[in-house]
C-alpha cells in the first residue's frame, strides 16, 4: 500500500478515536466532580453531627463517638483526630494533628500518609480541634477503571477501524489500479478501442462510463481524421490518375510528357508526405505495429543506395555503424527516414563535402546521426526546420516542398523518439536518440 | 480468349476501370470488370485467372479485406493491388496481407502495363531448376552470384546482382522505377533524387563495357527493360 493511501486510512481510523478520547476525558472530569461532591456532603454530615453532640453531650461523649469511628466506622479508611487546647490527641485514628492542614469553614482536598482525603478541621467551643477527613482513594480507583474500559474499548475501536478503512482503501486502490492498467493499455498497445473494467460502486461506474465516452470520442475523431486522409488521398490521386491517362493520348513531345509526368510525381509525394505525417502522429506512442529491427543495418542499406549518387554529385557519404542496434520500429518508415537526411545532405551541401552516418549504441540508447560539412544553418533557424513547410536552408533553387525533416520528425516520434539539430561546429546535423530495444518494456 | 488469359478486374471508378481494362487488353488480356468486393470475389471463385487487379475503396469495404478468400479461392495466380491509399505503410500493409504487388494511383499506363507483365509472367514460370540464366552469351550463375560474358568476368557488387538478378528474371518486361525500388531495395516510398537512374545507369554501363553492347534500354516512361539488342 502506498504512503499516501496509509495516511488516508490512519486519518479515518483515528479522527473517531480522537474524538472518543475527548469525550471520556471531558465525561470523567464531570463524574469526578460529582463524585467528589457526594463525599464532601457526607464528610459535612459527619463534621456536622459530631459538633452537635459536642453541644449536647459534651467531650466525653464526643471521644467516645470518635474512638468507636476510628475503628468501627469506615472500612476505606475515614481519618479522625481531637485534640485538646494544648494539640493532645483526645481521640482518633492518626497520631497527631497532620501538618499544613489549617482550621476553616470548607472541605480542603489533602494529602494524609500518601493517601488523598477530602477533610474539614474545625474548632469546638473549649478549644479542642476536630478534623474529620473523607478517603478519597475509591473515587479514584472508579475513575482508574473507567480509565481501563475505555483504553480496552479505543484500543479495540482502533483496530476495528484501521481494519474497516483499510478494506475499503484497498477495494478502491484495486479499482482505481485496475483502471489505470486499463488506461496504461489505451495509452500502449491496446488502442482507443479498450474500455474500462465495470465493477462495484454506482461512482465508479459513472467515472468508468465518463472515461468511455471520452475514449469513445476520441476514437471517433482519430477514424474521422483517418477517413478525411484517406478520402483526401483517394480523391485527390483518382483526377491525377486521370490526367495522367489522358496525357497519354495528347501528341506529347518526350520532353515536355517528363516535365508533367515529374509535376505529377512532385504533387503525390507531397500528398504522401503530408498524409504519412498526419497518420503517424495519430499513431505516435502506438507500439503495436512495430517490430525489433536493426537501425545500424537500416542505415547502413540506405547509405549504400545513395553512395553512387553522391559520387556522380562530387559528395562523399561515410558510414559507422555499431554492432546491436536494434529498436522496436518500422523499417520501412525508418529507411524513409534516413532517405530523407541523407538526400537532405546531399541537396544542401557542395561538391567535394561529405555526409556522416552514425549509428552508435550507447548503453540502452541508440543514436542516430546525419552530419555534413556543408554550408549549415543559421541557429535561430535550426529549431524551426521540422515544422512543416518552413525552409531554413538556402533554398533558391532547391527542388522540394519543405516537408522533409517534418517527415523525419513524425517518423521519429512514432518510434518515441525525438529529433534535434544540434549545434555544430561545421555543417549541418540531425540526431535521434532511440530506447534499445532490450530496454523497452 | 482462352481461361488463362483472362485477369480479373475489380474497380467501381468508370474512368480507373476503363484505363485498366485497355492495358490488359494491350497487353493482349481479356478484362473481366466488377464493381463490388462481393461481385469480385463470386466471379473470382467461378474460374481461374492468371491475375486479379484490386482497387481498395471500393463501395462495399476496403478489398484488403478479401485477400485472404481470394488467396483461399485458389483460383488467382496474382493479385495486384491499385490503390489511391499509397504511403509506405499503406503498401508494406498491403503486401503483408498477401497482395503480391501495390501500385500506388495515379501511375503512368506504362507503369501498369510493367506490373501486369511481370506479375502474369511471373505467374507463368515454371520454377527454374539450374542456376544458369543465359541471353546471347551473357551468362549469369544465380547461386555463385557471378556473371560472365564468353570468357570475360564481369565484376558485380552484390546489389548490382540483385539488380540484374531482377532484370533477367523479368527479361524484355518494361520495369519502372517504383518496381525496382520495391523489389530490389524493398523501399515503398518514392525518393526525390534519381537514385534508381544512378545503379541502372551503372549497371547499364558496366554490361556494355564489357559486351560492348546494350542490355538495359530505357522504355519511354516507364523505366528499363533488360534484353539483348545490338547497340
Amino acid at each position: 500500500m502506498r504512503n499516501g493511501t496509509f495516511r488516508s486510512v490512519a486519518l479515518v481510523a483515528l479522527v473517531p478515536l480522537v474524538m472518543a478520547v475527548a469525550g471520556v476525558l471531558v465525561l470523567q472530569s464531570q463524574l469526578r466532580a460529582r463524585l467528589v461532591e457526594a463525599v464532601q456532603t457526607r464528610l459535612l454530615a459527619e463534621a456536622q453531627g459530631f459538633a452537635a453532640l459536642y453541644d449536647q453531650r459534651r467531650i466525653v461523649a464526643l471521644r467516645e463517638a470518635i474512638a468507636y469511628r476510628s475503628t468501627r466506622g469506615d472500612p476505606a479508611g475515614s481519618v479522625y483526630v481531637l485534640t485538646d487546647r494544648a494539640g493532645a490527641v483526645l481521640a482518633g485514628n492518626l497520631d497527631g494533628w497532620p501538618d499544613g492542614i489549617a482550621v476553616q469553614d470548607t472541605a480542603q482536598q489533602v494529602q494524609i500518609d500518601g493517601r488523598p482525603f477530602l477533610a474539614r478541621a474545625q474548632d469546638l467551643r473549649g478549644g479542642f480541634g476536630l478534623l474529620v477527613g473523607v478517603s478519597l482513594l475509591p473515587v479514584e480507583q472508579t475513575l482508574a477503571q473507567m480509565r481501563r474500559v475505555f483504553a480496552a474499548f479505543g484500543l479495540a475501536m482502533l483496530v476495528a477501524g484501521l481494519a474497516a478503512a483499510w478494506g475499503v482503501a484497498r477495494q478502491a486502490q484495486r479499482r482505481t489500479a485496475r483502471m489505470n492498467a486499463a488506461l496504461a493499455q489505451v495509452g500502449g498497445a491496446g488502442g482507443l478501442g479498450l474500455r474500462m473494467p465495470r465493477e462495484g460502486g454506482s461512482e465508479h461506474a459513472e467515472l468508468a462510463d465518463h472515461i468511455d465516452a471520452m475514449l469513445a470520442r476520441i476514437a471517433h475523431l482519430f477514424d474521422a481524421h483517418q477517413r478525411l486522409g484517406n478520402a483526401v488521398a483517394h480523391e485527390m490521386r483518382t483526377p491525377l490518375a486521370r490526367i495522367r491517362t489522358r496525357l497519354d493520348a495528347l501528341d506529347l513531345d518526350a520532353v515536355a510528357r517528363a516535365g508533367l509526368d515529374d509535376e505529377i510525381r512532385a504533387t503525390i509525394r507531397l500528398f504522401d508526405s503530408l498524409l504519412s505525417i498526419a497518420q503517424m502522429d495519430a499513431e505516435a506512442g502506438n507500439t503495436t505495429t512495430l517490430h525489433p529491427v536493426d537501425l545500424g543495418q537500416i542505415a547502413a542499406g540506405i547509405a549504400e543506395l545513395y553512395v553512387p549518387v553522391a559520387e556522380e554529385e562530387g559528395r562523399r557519404i561515410t558510414t559507422q555503424i555499431d554492432p546491436d542496434t536494434q529498436i522496436l520500429g518500422d523499417e520501412h518508415l525508418l529507411a524513409q527516414l534516413l532517405s530523407n537526411l541523407i538526400e537532405n545532405g546531399l541537396k544542401y551541401t557542395r561538391p567535394g563535402d561529405t555526409i556522416a552516418v552514425t549509428v552508435r549504441r550507447d548503453g540502452a540508447k541508440v543514436r542516430l546521426r546525419v552530419q555534413d560539412d556543408g554550408p549549415g544553418v543559421d541557429a535561430t533557424l535550426r529549431e524551426q526546420l521540422f515544422t512543416p513547410f518552413a525552409r531554413g536552408f538556402d533554398t533558391g533553387s532547391k527542388p522540394g516542398h519543405g516537408l522533409g525533416l517534418s517527415l523525419v520528425r513524425a517518423i521519429a516520434l512514432r518510434h518515441g523518439a525525438i529529433p534535434r539539430a544540434p549545434a555544430t561546429e561545421k555543417g549541418f546535423a540531425i540526431e535521434v536518440e532511440a530506447l534499445h530495444f532490450s530496454a523497452q518494456e | 480468349m482462352t481461361e488463362a488469359g483472362r485477369i480479373l478486374i475489380v474497380e467501381d471508378d468508370a474512368d480507373m476501370a476503363r484505363a485498366l481494362a485497355e492495358a490488359c487488353s494491350e497487353l493482349g488480356y481479356c478484362p473481366v470488370l466488377e464493381t463490388t468486393c462481393a461481385a469480385g470475389l463470386a466471379t473470382a471463385k467461378a474460374g481461374q485467372f492468371p491475375l486479379a487487379i484490386l482497387d481498395r475503396m471500393m463501395p462495399d469495404g476496403d478489398s484488403i479485406d478479401m485477400l485472404a478468400e481470394l488467396r483461399h479461392a485458389g483460383t488467382i495466380g496474382a493479385i495486384l493491388m491499385v490503390s489511391a491509399l499509397a504511403h509506405a505503410g499503406h503498401r508494406s500493409h498491403g503486401l503483408d496481407r498477401g497482395a503480391d504487388d501495390y501500385l500506388a494511383k495515379p501511375f503512368a499506363p506504362e507503369e501498369l502495363r510493367a506490373r501486369i507483365r511481370a506479375l502474369v509472367r511471373r505467374t507463368k514460370a515454371q520454377p527454374v531448376d539450374n542456376d544458369f540464366l543465359v541471353f546471347d552469351g551473357l551468362e549469369i550463375r544465380v547461386k555463385a552470384r557471378t556473371v560472365h560474358h564468353g570468357q570475360d568476368h564481369i565484376p558485380l557488387s552484390p546489389k548490382e546482382f540483385e539488380l540484374l538478378m531482377y532484370f533477367a528474371t523479368h527479361a524484355g518486361t518494361p520495369l519502372s522505377r517504383m518496381q525496382l525500388l520495391e523489389h530490389v531495395w524493398n523501399l515503398h516510398f518514392d525518393p526525390q533524387t534519381n537514385v534508381v537512374d544512378v545503379h541502372v545507369g551503372r549497371l547499364r554501363r558496366k554490361l556494355e563495357q564489357h559486351t560492348n553492347r546494350a542490355w538495359i534500354h530505357t522504355a519511354r516512361g516507364a523505366g528499363y527493360w533488360f534484353g539483348p539488342e545490338d547497340a
